[in-house]
């Protein structure tokens, strides 16, 4: 909001700088956003940032209100006309029909009749120059000075110009258009209203008036409203025609339908002075008139949100100044009728703002919270989050986050997209880490970065598609919670090395996060293999990624860590063996080490092809720990007997003597 | 035989002054094939029985004697080895490779240690979320004009869309738990803004919510003065000034006065003097009520913040395109 101090000073009476003013704005919920300037008639602007609630503050009287009330000064109220106007005849009427009234809450006009248009007086224009509106002519001036001296914006046309003595307020056909004030033809649509008369659109109530009946200097006799609309109609046509302006500003807030007859009268008013002419009735439609809002005020609520009582001498004085009226007294509180221009208040809380911020929040006290600490909730995901970080960083790895917006693509069909994307490549999200973490992997290779990078976010994808364990789900879109590491090979880095690396790594957090008897599952001709504890699915592994599901490694970890352990007697049993390509080496020493409790790890010593090896196949030496308190030679020789069994017979593994 | 014993005895003490790999030593000695020591074991068999009677035990003990007197020397040069200085202590070598948490999370986790020192617990909540816990029970009904303060992204599904706050969990926690309530959220918010230097469709919010018996206004301050205490030194100095928010009654900002410019206005402050850190204030009354906690009887402040730009400034990273997506410089 554009707040012209001199402008202000005709309301109030204030000595102070405009630095001063401005703090006090500042501090009573109105924010000097911008530099304070100076206009080319030497007078301080101020450019205070407004939050959409307060439709009131979007005027000059408004903000002077609050400005008075803070500073203990008095309000001067503009002169309006109240003396009641000359009753139009029946034939000079102008009757107004709505046809969407939803959209309409009150259309109030009047008749004005020989006026003169002219230039405007000079502290007019300087006004609203300063505040930033260019003069027109005096009509126009004196409706855009009451808009930002009230906030409600006005609108006037030449009857000379109506085809047919009517305005009918209907919605828009499709494909009709129509000229605005500056010669922009718009196109309407029928979720628009517009203004008509003679079935023709002359203005597009609320936003912005037509040519074909605007004032001009040969105007004598004008038809004057101020309208209250539907403000998310108002919005929503704005945006689909891209227009900004003062007045749309102003009636896509939630102004109330009585602002309209006091805007009209302190227009009169002016019109009458600076115009002339004689003002006439004409119809205000207002079907449903609203009645003020009344609300009780307990002074306990003001100590129980603000810590500390106020005396209620105070909170009487500071909500009379801003118009609340008291209707009636206790000792507990106060039922109040709210100013109608404050339809931002919805609760007793509200009030209770306006009592403590009209105290400057400055002078409240600081004191920290005595309550004790309730019961820690924090997620478990979110433990295991931080946990797996802490662990890929222990052992070297870098973390990044990535844009999870990635573009659609309409082959897959699990993909989450979106309606209302600004560009293409952010119109859907992505269904795997590795499609936006990929991008900084490929970077890294290139600026040759070697090293694991990982990424702890969410993927988001339609159910059905993906993972069960989705943490919430609504109708067919879940999201997930997961874990990516990509080793980033060095240049001319051998394949094998880089997986081993990557396996070392993931070896590395499972330890770290003491996640035990973990193997590796790989479906035929699959280029992923699963990684999985028992029956669970912890996560997929390729040549150079893995990923790992949060929720899963939160199941997996549920063994209690053994950091102590019995005496046991321990040995080892060595098995060559020769197995074809097609055979997966984890699954068989995953198979081996599930085979018997009292076998605690089966290691791969040694991987190897030669001249004794026929061609094809692999030769694999096999370490087989053993472990039990009172290992004896029996339970050896059992072992060796039952792994030999279990490779040839379920794997059909030569085995090599 | 006992010329013999005598001869290697001597030449042992001068070996293990000469010889400085005890294991070379050894094998001298004890090598299966040609140690000296096994030699003369391996004349033993064609000895009479009578010297084998005198000279067992005697190789016997030599060859005790000799294998403790390596053992000793071989210990000796162990603690010899680990005690071993080196003359030039000034070389410098490249640092070992350590791995990095990401600045925005880092940054995370350090708030996190503050909040959860004064008894907030640590939640999350979904980022595809409904309009009811990103907007109506945050007291934002449909087409109020708060609203249009946050451009939505919506999902290609009838009342989905991406959160645009973190408030959508402080709505998820007040409607699932029972008071008193104190926790914090970090994560992912998404905005249909176009990509700048300064701008991306998602940024990073800082979320807290605080509610109990007797939660006032004054311990809002307290809370938050602390917690810039915290972040930006003690000798911070904050404004706090009635805001507007939909969620909140009364509402809140916190700035603090621009360290650059020490107030008197620069690029940084965007000339204002001072710096907006957060908003914050009592949580709405409709809010409490709609998560179904009684507001006569629990009050409570909540607060949330914008994490991206106090990263950059942290760090120096003047594009914030480069914080989520380029290779970094660990």
């Amino acid at each position: 909001m554009v707040l012209p101090i001199e402008w202000l000073k005709e309301y109030v009476n204030t000595n102070k700088s405009a630095e001063e003013i401005a703090e006090t704005f500042t501090a009573l919920g109105l924010m000097l956003d911008k530099p304070i300037e100076e206009s080319t008639f030497g007078n301080a602007v101020l450019d205070l940032e407004h939050r959409m609630d307060r439709a009131d503050w979007l005027s000059i009287l408004g903000c002077a209100r609050d400005f008075a009330a803070m500073e203990g000064l008095e309000l001067k109220t503009p002169e309006r006309e109240i003396k009641k106007p000359t009753p139009i005849t029946k034939n000079e009427q102008i009757p107004v029909t709505v046809n969407c009234p939803e959209l309409v809450s009150r259309f109030n006009t009047r008749i004005i009749k020989d006026i003169k248009v002219e230039e405007s007086p000079k502290w007019m224009q300087q006004r609203l120059q300063e505040y930033g509106i260019p003069a027109i002519n005096n009509i126009v001036d004196i409706t855009n000075y009451v808009m930002v001296e009230y906030g409600q914006p006005l609108h006037a046309q030449d009857i000379a110009k109506f085809e047919k003595r009517e305005i009918v307020i209907r919605k828009a056909k499709e494909d009709e258009t129509l000229t605005t004030l500056d010669g922009t033809v718009i196109k309407l649509t029928p979720k628009m209203f517009v203004l008509t008369q003679n079935d023709k659109p002359i203005t597009l109530g609320g936003i912005v008036g037509g040519k074909e009946t605007a004032v001009t200097n040969e105007t004598t006799d004008i038809v004057l409203d101020a309208g209250n609309y539907n403000q998310a109609n108002i919005r929503h046509t704005a945006r689909a025609l891209s227009i900004r302006n003062e007045t749309v500003l102003r009636s896509e807030k939630f102004l109330h339908p009585k602002l309209t007859q006091v805007a009209l009268e302190r227009a009169i008013k002016l019109i009458l002075e600076i115009a002339g002419g004689e003002c006439y009735t004409n119809q205000d439609w207002y079907p449903a008139p609203q009645e003020p809002q009344t609300m009780q005020l307990r002074y306990k609520r003001i100590e129980k949100i603000g810590g500390e009582a106020v005396k209620p001498s105070v909170v009487k004085d500071l909500l009379q100044k801003i118009d609340y009226e008291i209707l009636e007294e206790s000792k507990e509180g106060l039922k109040l009728q709210i100013p109608y221009f404050r339809t931002d208040v919805l609760v007793e809380d509200d009030i209770v703002s306006d009592v403590l911020r009209l105290q400057n929040y400055e002078n409240i006290k600081t004191i920290m919270p005595p309550q004790a600490p309730p019961k820690n909730i924090t997620f478990k995901e979110h433990k295991m989050k931080q946990a797996v970080r802490e662990a890929l960083t222990k052992i070297g790895a870098d973390e990044y986050v990535t844009n999870p917006l990635v573009a659609a693509d309409l082959e897959k069909e699990d993909q989450v997209r979106l309606e209302n994307a600004l560009s293409k490549e952010q119109s859907a999200l992505r269904a795997d880490i590795k499609e936006t973490l990929g991008k900084v992997a490929k970077e890294a290779f290139k600026q040759g970065k070697p090293g694991l990078i990982f990424e702890v976010g969410r993927v988001y994808y339609k159910k059905g598609a993906g993972a069960k364990k989705a943490e919430k789900a609504f109708k067919d879109y879940a999201e997930a919670r997961k874990v990516t590491a990509i080793q980033v090979p060095s240049k001319g880095g051998y394949l094998k090395e880089v997986h081993k690396n990557l396996k070392t790594a993931l070896a590395g957090l499972f330890s770290e996060l003491e996640i035990k008897d973990f193997y590796f599952e790989q479906p035929k001709d699959s280029e992923k293999a699963f990684i999985k504890q028992e029956n669970l699915k912890l996560g997929t592994i390729e040549t150079t990624s893995f990923s790992l599901d949060i929720e899963a490694l939160i199941e997996a970890q549920k063994t209690p860590p053994k950091i102590i352990r019995e005496h046991t007697n321990s040995s080892t049993l060595d098995f060559s063996l020769v197995v074809s390509k097609e055979q997966r080496i984890g699954e068989i020493t995953h198979a081996i080490e599930i085979l018997d409790e009292r076998i605690k790890e089966c290691k791969i010593l040694e991987e190897y092809t030669g001249e004794e090896i026929e061609k094809g196949s692999r030769g694999v030496l096999l370490e087989v720990l053993i472990s039990a308190v009172d290992l004896t030679g029996d339970d050896i020789q059992e072992i060796q007997e039952a792994v030999t069994k279990k490779l040839e017979k379920t794997h059909g593994v030569k085995i090599r003597k | 035989m006992d010329q013999k014993i005598k001869t290697l005895k001597e030449q042992f003490k001068k070996d293990i002054q000469e010889i400085q790999d005890p294991d070379a030593l050894y094998l001298k000695y004890f090598s299966k094939s040609k140690g000296l020591v096994t030699q003369l074991l391996k004349g033993l068999p064609g000895l009479s029985i009578d010297e084998k009677r005198e000279f067992g035990p005697k190789l016997n003990q030599l060859q005790q004697d000799l294998k403790q007197k390596i053992e000793v020397t071989q210990k000796e040069k162990e603690s010899e080895t680990a005690n071993e200085t080196l003359d030039d202590l000034t070389i410098p070598y490249s640092a070992k490779k350590t791995g990095h948490i990401h600045p925005t999370n880092a940054f995370i986790k350090e708030m996190n240690k503050f909040f959860t020192y004064y008894g907030f617990s640590i939640v999350e909540g979904p980022e595809i979320e409904t309009a009811e816990y990103n907007f109506r029970k945050l007291n934002l009904p449909e087409n109020h004009p708060a609203t249009d303060l946050q451009d939505t992204l919506f999902i290609k599904s009838p009342g989905l869309l991406l959160r645009t706050h973190t408030s959508s969990v402080e709505a998820r926690i007040l409607t699932d738990y029972d008071p008193p309530i104190r926790v914090v959220n970090a994560g992912k918010v998404y905005r249909n803004e176009t990509q700048s230097k300064t701008n991306t469709a998602f940024f990073h919010h800082y979320q807290g919510v605080f509610v109990d018996k007797g939660v006032t206004l004054q311990h809002l301050k307290a809370t938050l003065t602390r917690f810039h205490q915290f972040l930006f030194g003690d000798d911070v100095e904050l404004r706090f000034r009635y805001k507007y928010y939909p969620e909140v009654s009364p509402g809140m900002g916190v700035d603090m006065k621009c360290s650059f410019c020490n107030g008197a206005g620069c690029d940084v402050c965007k000339q204002r003097g001072w710096i907006e850190v957060l908003g914050s204030g009592m949580i709405h009354y409709n809010t409490l009520k709609m998560c179904e906690i009684d507001p006569e009887v629990y009050t409570g402040f909540a607060f949330g913040m914008g994490l991206d730009r106090l990263v950059m400034q942290k760090y120096g990273i003047d594009d914030i395109r480069k914080l989520y997506g380029s290779v970094f410089d660990y």
